[in-house]
């Protein structure tokens, strides 16, 4: 729950915002990255944030060396945000480089409780001028080419059937990021080829990519997350169907997509990331759109949902406490959901930065390039082996 | 006496209610009722809001690029470290 609080009660306080813009380079990273850093000097650079932090998500105000200055895990108030963008502007000041070590300070709530500090390596790292691997940023993702990508909104509707005006909480507004495998879009194209024009049931991949980012509210009450966010399924019911209809042109099929979901999940009790969070959580959304395929990939994909959603998260004990919502990110604040709903969806194959092609180089080509290892090594030719070694590696290293 | 039904009860009235609306609905679409896909373009269109207050922080996502960034202007980092799903996602 801490990102999705941070957002809410930090980062969308206008007077916050503004500063972040203006005195700070604002970066966001994925805890993945920073507690599993890729190789080489671009992951020392994130081992050395890792050193020091706290917790696995967290504000860090780091200096241009990539030392980090000042932890904060919540704050005592709203009133103490500003302060913590002054603090570290004044640390910065003070210990702008690698030059004095920096003792990295650490609170679990600033100001008021204050963890141990962690003592500089005194190891200056360079900051290299380009990634590794053909500089490709390890943050961007790592997809296969024509992976279907696209975003899916959804909202609460008000009595009149509207999408509430509220914005600032994800249980309010929810806008998430969906992928659409390409091997997910080859069972859709060969259950097209198979129907020609009769009605055919929508291949479980496909219909389950669609269904599984529409949920309101943060990742950890995904209904479908199951032991990946540590819950239980209780209940997935999805299907869908298709049918080619007017508007195909050329070798471009569009067909329209109905469908009926119906998921719920709540947390797991075999304790695995049992921290004490209670949530219910229960979607059932009737589906329809259309989507526009060309050979065996899908070039376009939009669709609506509507339909009904409960969700309940924590407990009625966080609302009695009376501390401000900074105060306590990493649980966040309490969720009572019982509405209709309405999500809109739209996908297009993926942009080409986000391709990767080693990673997802067939599975085929390791084994040719092992096989003709084996056989370069009974011939002696050394200097091409080599060649075909280094090729090993990083197809091995990809994936 | 209010009786306050459990959530699962109020659900399963609810699946009732929409499986019997489904099964109206799935008749009158294909009594030609269905959305066009401009119709479903535009619905999908209308559910964005651009003005939401947590876009207003300018995020860069590469490590390296910020450094850089902090080096040239001489502004510390503002790092917001969370866990998210394996893709970049907005939902976190």
């Amino acid at each position: 729950m801490f990102a999705g609080a941070a957002r809410e009660a930090v980062f969308s306080q206008d007077v916050v915002a503004r500063r972040v813009n203006d005195q700070f380079i604002p970066v966001a990273l994925k805890a993945g990255l920073i507690n599993n850093p890729p190789r080489g000097i671009e992951g020392e650079l994130y081992a050395e944030i890792a050193r020091s932090k706290p917790a696995p998500q967290g504000i860090c105000i780091a200096n241009s060396a990539g030392k980090a200055l000042v932890w904060a895990l919540s704050f005592d108030a709203e009133q103490e945000l500003p302060k913590f963008l002054d603090y570290g502007l004044q640390r910065y000041a003070e210990l702008p480089d690698a030059r004095t070590p920096v003792a990295t300070e650490r609170f679990m709530k600033f100001p008021g409780h204050r963890l141990s500090d962690v003592a500089d390596t005194q190891r200056t790292l360079a900051i290299p001028q380009g990634h590794a691997d053909d500089d490709r940023c390890p943050a961007l993702p790592r997809l296969e080419a024509g992976t279907l990508v696209g975003r899916v909104i959804g909202r609460p509707l008000d009595e009149r059937g509207q999408p509430i005006a509220e914005t600032l909480r994800q249980e309010e507004y929810m806008e998430a990021r969906f992928e659409v495998p390409v091997d997910a879009q080859r069972q859709l194209a060969a259950a097209l080829a198979t129907a020609g024009e009769q009605s055919f049931l929508v291949p479980d991949a496909f219909a389950r990519a669609l269904v599984a980012q529409a949920y309101l509210g943060q990742l950890d009450v995904n209904p479908l997350g199951g032991r990946q966010t540590g819950g239980r399924i209780e209940q997935q019911t999805i299907e869908f169907q298709a049918q080619r209809v007017e508007g195909s042109a050329g070798d471009m099929v569009r067909v329209r997509l109905t469908g009926h979901s119906d998921v719920s999940g709540a947390p797991n009790s075999d304790g695995r990331r049992t921290d004490g969070r209670m949530w219910e959580h229960r979607v059932q959304l009737t589906w329809e759109g259309y989507a526009e395929l060309r050979g065996e990939r899908v070039e376009s994909l939009w669709i609506v949902a509507e339909g009904e959603e409960q969700l309940r998260w924590g407990h009625r004990g966080l609302r009695l406490s009376g501390e401000p919502d900074v105060a306590h990110l990493m649980a966040g604040h309490p969720i009572d959901l019982d509405t209709r709903v309405r999500y809109g969806l739209q996908a297009e194959p993926c942009d080409e930065r986000e391709v990767d092609s080693v990673r997802h180089a067939p599975a085929s080509r390791l084994q040719h390039l092992r096989s003709a290892a084996r056989h370069l090594q009974a011939l002696g030719e050394r200097t091409i082996l080599q060649e075909v070694q280094r090729e090993i590696q990083k197809l091995e290293q990809a994936q | 006496m209010k009786i306050t039904l459990p959530i699962a009860c109020r659900a399963l009235v609810r699946i009732i209610l929409m499986a019997l609306c489904l099964v109206s609905g799935t008749r009158a679409a294909r009594a030609g009722d269905a959305r066009t896909a401009d119709q479903v373009r535009a619905e999908v269109e209308r559910l964005r809001k651009t003005d939401v207050a947590w876009r207003e922080v300018q995020w860069r996502t590469c490590l390296l690029d910020g450094l850089q960034e902090s080096q040239r202007t001489g502004k510390p980092l503002m790092l917001w470290i969370f866990i998210d799903r394996p893709i970049d996602d907005e939902r976190c």
